[in-house]
């Protein structure tokens, strides 16, 4: 239906031409489309038709009907606009209240939450330290009225009721202690005594650190630490295993640490690992490595033979007091490959560095032969004495019983020189345990370039009396005065049924077959109960002994 | 500053809880071991300041 039109006849005229003109123009445009024609193309159209200064009244007529045109003023003329409908255009804006992008860019606060309720804590048990201290019975005294007016308690009354006691606590403050007059020795035996039974604070040796920065090792860790001591067959040391075990490079920043940790972690495992090293070099030990020195005697047997060094030594020694020591060879120990661990000896090594430390391996360094042995020293136990063993290679290629040797110490506790007198090779009838057959002890000529104290060294024409002689049986050799007594019917010289010897020769002879110190051969020639030993007055530091008494 | 307590035998030492808390504080910040001569010098650091303020002359006024 075509709109009507308004205004005079003239301008309803011209405005149904217009009209039907942009309709026509528009004719395949939408229903709603803005049909646009410029003023001025319009009055050249009209004109064109044959009417005359018709823009004048074209824009009157137009303007009289706004419902149908709308007029847009542009660049100094005028754009006419209708649709299809007949109505003027309404421009309807695209609304982006919705729109994706707007909700991008222009995104909706965050839901408010309701504030959430404060998690109950659980509190502490309440314990009134001056519960029983008396509090002035005006300050807890309640209102009587409160009590008659409410003959139920009300828990507000109650509260009301009772007024707030301020307790105050005064504390004694510690200051710390003055060590400035305490020794170093004292200071760290008191840090020991009180850090040592922290379980919050690890300690191996002289190290500290707290026990929850050490590292911590897995079972699998700890299989391969111990495969691979049994690899290598004999015990080894913290920088080994830190190394080759764990990976970790000597220099390396994490490389104390974890040193200590393996110290620490493994000094925790008892069952399978044992600690057998010193505070400089730390050995360490398992199940199923052979056994370092000489398997020709039980280890308990040998202890068993050294108990009189128990005796002997102090019970608190001066370990690494002494810088070095000499020592003659005894037969005992060159056949054992072994050393005492006597009161000399203890001032020349270690202390044991954890408590219960049954034994620690050193290294005994030999410059003459360029060779460095790994030795045990088993500490002495409360029935037991102490003992060094594992110099056997060293003893047979280099030594003859009776030969001198000098141990030294280095600035590492666990690492020591031994060292021989060199001389011109000599030769001799020396003694010699043979052991192809039944034990028995034999002369062989020998041939040996160390120094040598002459009264020790076992010679034939000395000691000719113990050849084909057999070892003492153990219930002998248990009893210094049976071997004492039997050494002197082997060696000495027979006197009208009497054996006389020197001491020095005796010394010599009753080391073949178990170990004796000086003091312990002096004590049982000099206070024998049973008068069996006596001093020989005809002789210089000589004893007699009789047959028969025998203790 | 108290003097050290008097323990069995001479020359030995108590060292008390404020000695003890020092120490292990030294310890928590120690990210490596620490040998027991450095707990014993931080002992001994523990008091110098005290020394210091005590040996300082006074000021005039």
């Amino acid at each position: 239906m075509a709109p009507k039109v308004s205004g005079s006849q003239r301008q309803q005229e011209l405005a149904s031409r217009v009209l039907t003109l942009m309709l026509a123009r528009g004719m395949f445009m939408s229903l709603s489309a803005p049909i646009t024609l410029s003023m001025s193309s319009l009055a050249s159209f009209f004109e064109s038709q044959g009417e005359k200064d018709v823009r004048g009244e074209l824009e009157s007529a137009i303007a009289a009907n706004p419902d149908i045109f709308s007029v847009t003023p542009v660049d100094g003329d005028q754009l006419v606009s209708t649709t299809r409908e007949g109505r003027a255009p309404v421009s309807v804006r695209p609304g982006n209240k919705h729109s994706f992008a707007s909700r991008f860019l222009t995104p909706m606060p965050k839901p408010e939450r309701p504030a959430t309720r404060p998690r109950p804590r659980q509190q502490p048990a309440e314990v009134d330290l001056l519960a029983e201290v008396a509090i002035e019975p005006e300050a807890l005294e309640v209102p009587e009225a409160a009590v008659e007016v409410a003959p139920e308690p009300e828990p507000e009354l109650v509260e009301e009721a009772v007024p707030a006691v301020t307790r105050t606590i005064v504390t004694q403050a510690i200051t710390p202690t003055d060590v400035s007059e305490v020794d170093n020795l004292n200071l760290a035996q008191a840090i020991r005594e009180r850090l040592g039974a922290d379980p919050r604070v690890a300690n191996f040796g002289e190290q500290w650190l707290m026990e929850d920065r050490v590292p911590r090792f897995s079972r699998g860790d700890l299989r391969r630490l111990r495969d691979y001591m049994q690899e290598k067959e004999q015990p080894l040391t913290d920088d080994d295993l830190v190394q080759d075990v764990l990976g970790v490079r000597m220099g390396s920043p994490d490389f104390d640490l974890m040193r200590f940790a393996l110290n620490y972690r493994l000094a925790n495992e008892h069952r399978e690992f044992e600690f057998v090293g010193t505070a400089n070099q730390r050995f360490w030990s398992t199940s199923g490595l052979p056994q370092i020195g000489t398997t020709r005697r039980k280890l308990n047997e040998i202890g068993a033979d050294y108990r009189f060094l128990i005796d002997e030594t102090s019970a608190k020694p001066a370990h690494r007091s002494r810088s070095s020591i000499d020592h003659t060879l005894t037969f005992y120990e060159f056949i054992h490959g072994l050393l005492p661990y006597d009161a000399q000896m203890q001032e020349l090594l270690p202390a044991p560095v954890t408590p219960n430390q049954k034994s620690a391996v050193l290294t005994f360094e030999c410059p003459q032969s360029f060779t460095t042995y790994l030795v045990e020293l088993r500490f002495p136990t409360p029935n037991r004495g102490g003992f060094i063993l594992g110099l056997d290679d060293f003893y047979t290629e280099n030594l003859v019983p009776g030969a001198i040797i000098s141990i030294e110490r280095t600035d590492n506790d666990g690492h020591y020189r031994v060292e021989y007198l060199p001389e011109a090779a000599r030769s001799g009838q020396l003694l010699e345990l043979d052991e192809r057959r039944a034990q028995r002890y034999v002369f062989r000529p020998t041939t040996y370039a160390c120094g040598v104290e002459e009264s020790q060294l076992l010679t034939e024409d000395r000691f000719g009396g113990f050849a084909n002689e057999k070892p003492l049986d153990d219930k002998a050799r248990r009893r210094p005065e049976a071997v004492v007594a039997a050494v002197f019917e082997r060696i000495g010289d027979a006197r009208e049924g009497n054996f006389s010897a020197d001491f020095e020769t005796l010394l010599a002879g009753v080391n073949v077959e178990r170990p004796m110190s000086p003091t312990l051969l002096r004590s049982i020639l000099d206070y024998d109960d049973t008068g069996a030993f006596s001093r020989d007055p005809d002789a210089d530091d000589s004893y007699t002994y009789v047959p028969g008494s025998t203790p | 500053m108290t003097p050290p307590e008097a323990t069995g035998e001479p020359g030995q030492v108590h060292l008390n809880d404020e000695d003890i808390a020092y120490l292990m504080n030294f310890l928590r910040n120690a990210p490596q071991p620490v040998t027991t001569q450095q707990l014993i010098d931080v002992l001994r650091r523990q008091l110098a300041p005290t020394h210091e303020l005590e040996g300082a002359p006074e000021a005039s006024s």
